[in-house]
């Protein structure tokens, strides 16, 4: 019958799409597994190997004190992204306000622009002779610059918290505005102030999310290595850092090897933690209901509030990246001794003019598409497939589920890339996508996990009751309810493909440009107000795609779940 | 509690699940076209039953008989079983249409024969007209119809009921309530009510099994 | 907007997208495999392929010029790549050493022959015309490495500033630099590890008493030269460790003298730039080519306004702007195993 055939047409394309979501997840997953061995080895290759760790060692000791550096900015840094991430997540969440959408298109910036440029953002801006200072000294009659905190550990966590805040700010704020009202409610109806409902009842739901979010900012401290270098005071030193000692300039790939074992072990445990506190938390993210109306900002209070807060954000976080901007639109004056940097357009001429601008965009975005559609389908297929287990629905076998995704953090992209040139000498854009996407796909899979995790758990039921199979259900009804989540997952990863700019160096490709190599490239060769102009463009690059996947469902209100 | 156990349309035999703090054991039959209620205060298990019986909660032991056919692992999507929730459960992606015509999809059923399947369950629900629309467009007791629209275009062999009428006002409620019982003997289906509700329970079904905490 | 026609909708894009996905795969694979050719013929004569680190091989460097010489001159192929920095240039040639991709390797300096000799990943050649480079650049007596360019490490002033600036290594310690000296970190930077080598050629075994002494006045040991000296250009600092050819650079395009390069008296470290014959190379006839080629006036002119450095050539004309570059009095010479030693001692001094 014509019916039927049509039918089983439509189920074998069900079935071919999900085999091709299969393979590029086992793709994926083999990218980060086979690099990720490799590279340890070679600590147990030879005895030596472990006698570097010996207690005694010179080498051990400062192991062990870039352990501990590593691991109190790391804590100290995403307990400052909270603390800045939660009001922001507040406002962008329960309240609507001119500019609303452009505070969450911020939270892409800290995925695109190599932290090279960031640190050179607050340096241009804090520094001693930044426009913060310059400013206070000019109007404040000060001779000696006010603000000095850059170089030392407040300057790491500073940077550190800043950068990563927007991270807290998507993550919780999905949340936030999904928590049903009638608890709330309930609670300011038995005499609660507002106060006392946040702390009892808002905060230990939105803990979940707080919690994946900070995770994600500690291990993003963890393998930092520009921005802990460059204000970590002198000398400070963190894992990352020994790692790269050990493996350029000694070429000394044992101690690198064990080095590697010991971040990675460092890290792993860190998401292992993670993944059990998440599992005892995990109670407060069902249940949760349709995106809540906006309020608009009421009251005096709040209102002032929200300003103080938006000015504040202003000054410590927008101000660092307009100096980019700014500086991108000085070049040096003429004339003996001015040195001076005035206004002009001359970086910006010379960096569109460049032979090698267009071919370099052009290569970042086909990049950065074939990184996000592998990532975000390999992100899609785990996480339907880690849904099917168990007729009891969504909970069974949920730790190993959570820390496969989770893994990839856990190992630094140095490990990575030097595991890739163990394995393939003379890299092509193929091994590229592939290492690339390995180290996105968890990225992608905390939006798109979170986006199914929206869907209630009786729409879930009813696709069960009413679809033949899996299959069916996940096309017809779990997809199209997540699509937001997705796309978002899919700018995650071409965001993160756009600013990587140390696997094409490790990979060392032939003849391949992207902006982020040429913005290192530029700032490698005193072409400073160059580079910043390639950094805006970046940002841009970024900041579009997360603003067009933002807005893109804001019409479509019956998909909001 | 035991009459239809062996020769039964519907027969439940031993179905048991453990909890820490809870147990259920359960055995009970159903002739087609009967209807029944389970009763019992909340955090009884009642609803558990239900989706033991659907296929949504894997029991520990027991053997569930639907019309002769043995549904241990048998997926949910293919038992036959139909399921209104409490909250509807609509998919709010697609029009009122398309969620009634849903099941039908997955049967090869051509689009036109879909659509004159759904306007004909609207007009016996008095929904005439509705087809295009959204789901949020629809009040409580619209969405409910349309829920069990949706359930019965495909025609299963027995409808269980997750407390249907519990989101309802008063009012709606009563209304609904005999406009289920009315539809269940009309269009002659076998039903499983859960509800905690005493009189609902004795206007919409034939039987009822009291479950204890 | 019929929810039929969206779900339909929806299917096609994921068709589509995925459609799209198999074709850019495809193109890009087929690029990739015509990127293969040195790899795949062991006797392709005329390929040559040159590892050399990132500021050698962009737009600005000195590479895509000499290529373009070199391919006129010779008729031989060349395909440039870049590995990082210098350091990164050494490790890759170290990891393929059993089956080496490249023919030469460009960059080596003075601090890296001895691990590039150690590693045996060079092979020796001198070239023809090597009496231009004279004996005090000379990197190893058996030419391991040919020298093409070098410069003087100095600490390079900001006019500008309004400070004093010092006139040797022991001034730096003065309590009037506390927080005005960018250095480098000589675990991952030239320069860094030039000055490490200044102060064990100036103090010898007295260098950890310096270094406990130069410590309060370093405000940061930037990760690389780009870091550290854009934090100089940005008035972090007043003074920073560079090339005594740095001044040059910013009188010919910033058309500025406020940076100055300060000679001591004591003397200055030098980093001698060099390229050599990969052991093992597929190619090595093309490879001797163009080392001959690196050292002849054509090569060597193309030098100074894109590396800033002093070419090994004494007949090639220096730019104008070079005046602005100093010469030091005098050329002090670490071994670099001893440098090497120096560096973990010094890091867990500033460590404390």
């Amino acid at each position: 019958m014509v019916a039927t055939k049509r039918a089983s047409l439509t189920g074998m394309i069900y079935t071919a799409l999900a085999i091709v979501g299969g393979l590029f997840f086992a793709l994926v997953m083999l990218s980060f597994l086979v690099p990720a061995c490799l590279s340890i080895i070679p600590a147990f290759g030879i005895a030596s190997g472990a006698s570097y760790l010996a207690v005694g060692q010179p080498a051990t000791g400062r192991i062990f004190a870039a352990f501990r550096f590593t691991m109190t900015e790391a804590l100290l840094s995403s307990t400052l992204a909270i603390a800045i991430g939660l009001p922001a997540a507040f406002l962008a969440a329960r309240r609507d306000f001119p500019g609303r959408r452009a505070l969450l298109a911020l939270s892409g910036v800290p995925l695109c622009i190599p932290p090279m440029i960031i640190a050179l953002a607050f340096v241009l801006f804090y520094g001693r002779q930044g426009y913060l200072n310059t400013f206070l000294m000019k109007y404040g009659n000060l001779t000696e610059p006010p603000v000095t905190f850059l170089y030392s550990l407040a300057g790491v966590v500073i940077a550190h918290g800043f950068y990563n805040f927007p991270v807290v700010l998507r993550t919780v704020s999905q949340v936030w505005e999904r928590l049903p009202e009638a608890e709330e409610d309930a609670a300011r109806l038995l005499g609660a102030g507002q106060l006392r409902i946040f702390r009892t009842i808002t905060l230990p739901r939105l803990s979940g999310a707080i919690l994946a979010s900070s995770a994600l900012v500690f291990l993003y401290c963890f393998f930092s290595f520009i921005i802990v270098l460059l204000f970590g005071g002198v000398g400070g030193t963190t894992l990352e850092v020994e790692l790269y000692q050990a493996a350029r300039s000694s070429f000394d790939f044992h101690l690198a090897g064990s080095i590697a074992l010991v971040e990675t072990a460092c890290a792993l445990g860190i998401v292992i933690l993670y993944v059990y506190a998440q599992k005892k938390l995990s109670a407060g993210t069902a249940a949760l209901a349709i995106s809540r109306k906006r309020q608009r900002l009421s009251g005096l209070g709040e209102i002032s509030g929200a300003l103080l807060y938006f000015l504040f954000l202003l000054v410590f976080f927008i101000g660092p990246l307009v100096s980019i901007l700014i500086r991108s639109f000085m070049q040096n004056g003429s004339g003996a001794f001015s040195g001076a940097l005035r206004f002009g357009t001359g970086a910006w001429a010379t960096l569109l003019g460049r032979a090698g601008f267009l071919p370099a965009l052009g290569t970042t975005l086909v990049n950065g598409a074939a990184v996000a559609l592998l990532s975000s389908c390999a992100a899609l297929f785990f996480a339907l497939a880690r849904g099917k287990r168990g007729f009891s629905g969504l909970r069974e076998g949920r730790s190993l589920s959570r820390i496969i995704p989770m893994a990839p953090l856990a190992v630094s992209s140095v490990v990575l890339g030097f595991g890739w040139t163990l394995l393939v000498p003379r890299g092509n854009i193929l091994v590229l996508i592939l290492a690339q996407s390995a180290m996105a796909w968890p990225f992608a899979w905390t939006q798109i996990q979170a986006a199914l995790d929206r869907i209630p758990k009786s729409v879930h039921d009813a696709s069960m009751m009413l679809s033949p199979g899996p299959l069916d259900r996940s096309f017809r009804v779990l997809i199209p309810l997540s699509y937001r989540g997705i796309l978002s997952g899919a700018g995650f990863a071409f965001a993160i493909s756009a600013g990587d700019a140390s696997l094409p160096l490790v990979l060392s490709l032939t003849r391949f440009e992207n902006i982020s190599l040429m913005l290192f490239r530029l700032v490698g060769s005193y072409r400073f107000s160059e580079a910043c102009a390639c950094a805006v463009v970046l940002a841009v690059l970024s900041g579009a795609v997360f603003f067009l996947q933002d807005g893109e469902t804001r019409p479509d209100k019956e998909h909001d779940l | 509690m035991n009459g239809y156990l062996t020769d039964g349309y519907l027969v439940v035999s031993g179905l048991h699940k453990q909890w820490p703090m809870k147990e259920i054991d359960i055995s009970f039959g159903l002739a087609k076209g009967d209807s029944l209620a389970i009763l019992g205060p909340s955090g009884c298990g009642k609803s558990s039953v239900l989706r033991m019986i659907a296929g949504l909660l894997l029991p520990d032991a027991g053997k569930i008989m639907l019309d002769g056919k043995d549904l241990t692992g048998v997926d949910p999507g293919k038992r036959n079983i139909g399921m209104v929730f409490q909250d509807h459960a609509l998919f709010p992606h697609l029009s009122v249409e398309d969620n009634i015509a849903y099941g039908l999809v997955s049967a090869g059923v051509t689009k036109r024969e879909r659509r004159r399947v759904a306007s004909e369950w609207l007009g016996r629900f008095g929904l005439a007209g509705f087809g295009r629309r959204r789901i949020e467009s629809l009040s409580g007791g619209e969405k409910q119809r349309v829920s069990l629209a949706r359930t019965l275009a495909v025609n299963p062999a027995l409808v269980l009921f997750d407390e249907p009428l519990s989101s309802l006002d008063t009012e709606l409620r009563k209304r609904l309530q005999i406009e289920l019982r009315t539809r269940q003997q009309e269009l002659g289906y076998t039903a499983i009510y859960v509800t905690h509700d005493e009189d609902e329970a004795a206007v919409l079904a034939d039987r009822v099994i009291r479950m204890k905490l | 907007m019929p929810a039929e026609g969206m779900m339909t909708k929806s299917r096609l894009l994921s068709f589509f997208l995925i459609l799209s996905f198999f074709i850019s795969l495809s193109a890009v694979c087929a690029s990739g495999k015509n990127d293969k050719p040195a790899n795949a013929s062991g006797t392709a004569s005329n390929e040559l392929v040159v590892y050399a680190y990132d500021s050698f091989t962009a737009d600005w460097g000195p590479g895509p010029e000499l290529v373009k010489r070199f391919e006129a001159k010779t008729g031989y192929k060349v395909t440039m790549i870049s590995c990082g920095d210098a350091a990164q240039v050494l490790s890759r040639a170290v990891l393929e050493k059993k089956a080496p991709a490249s023919d030469v390797l460009v960059g080596i300096d003075n601090n890296l022959i001895d691990t590039a000799r150690k590693e045996d990943v060079l092979a020796p050649y001198k070239p023809a015309t090597s009496s231009i480079v004279s004996k005090d650049l000379v990197l190893a007596n058996d030419w391991l490495l040919t020298p093409y360019d070098w410069g003087y490490f100095a600490m390079i002033f900001d006019s500008a500033s309004g400070i004093t600036p010092p006139a040797s290594l022991e001034d730096l310690t003065k309590p009037e630099y506390a927080k005005k000296i960018i250095l480098m970190d000589p675990r991952t930077s030239t320069p860094g590890t030039g000055f490490l080598a200044w102060t064990l050629a100036v103090y010898g075994k007295n260098y950890t008493d310096y270094w406990t002494r130069l410590k309060g006045n370093i405000l940061t040991m930037a990760p690389g030269w780009d870091t550290g000296y854009g934090l100089f250009t940005s008035g972090e600092a007043p003074l920073v460790i560079s090339y005594t050819t740095s001044p040059a650079y910013h009188v010919e395009n910033d058309k500025t003298d406020r940076y100055k390069a300060l000679i001591f008296p004591e003397g200055h470290t030098a980093q001698i730039e060099g390229l050599g014959l990969v052991n093992g190379a597929k190619n090595p006839k093309a490879a001797k080519a163009f080392i001959d080629f690196m050292l002849t006036d054509e090569a060597q002119s193309v030098l100074p306004l894109t590396q800033w450095m002093y070419p090994v050539s004494k007949t090639i004309k220096l730019p104008d702007s070079y005046k602005a570059a100093p010469m030091a009095s005098k050329t002090l010479t670490v071994p670099s195993a001893d440098v090497a030693a120096a560096v973990d001692t010094v890091i867990s001094i500033l460590a404390k």
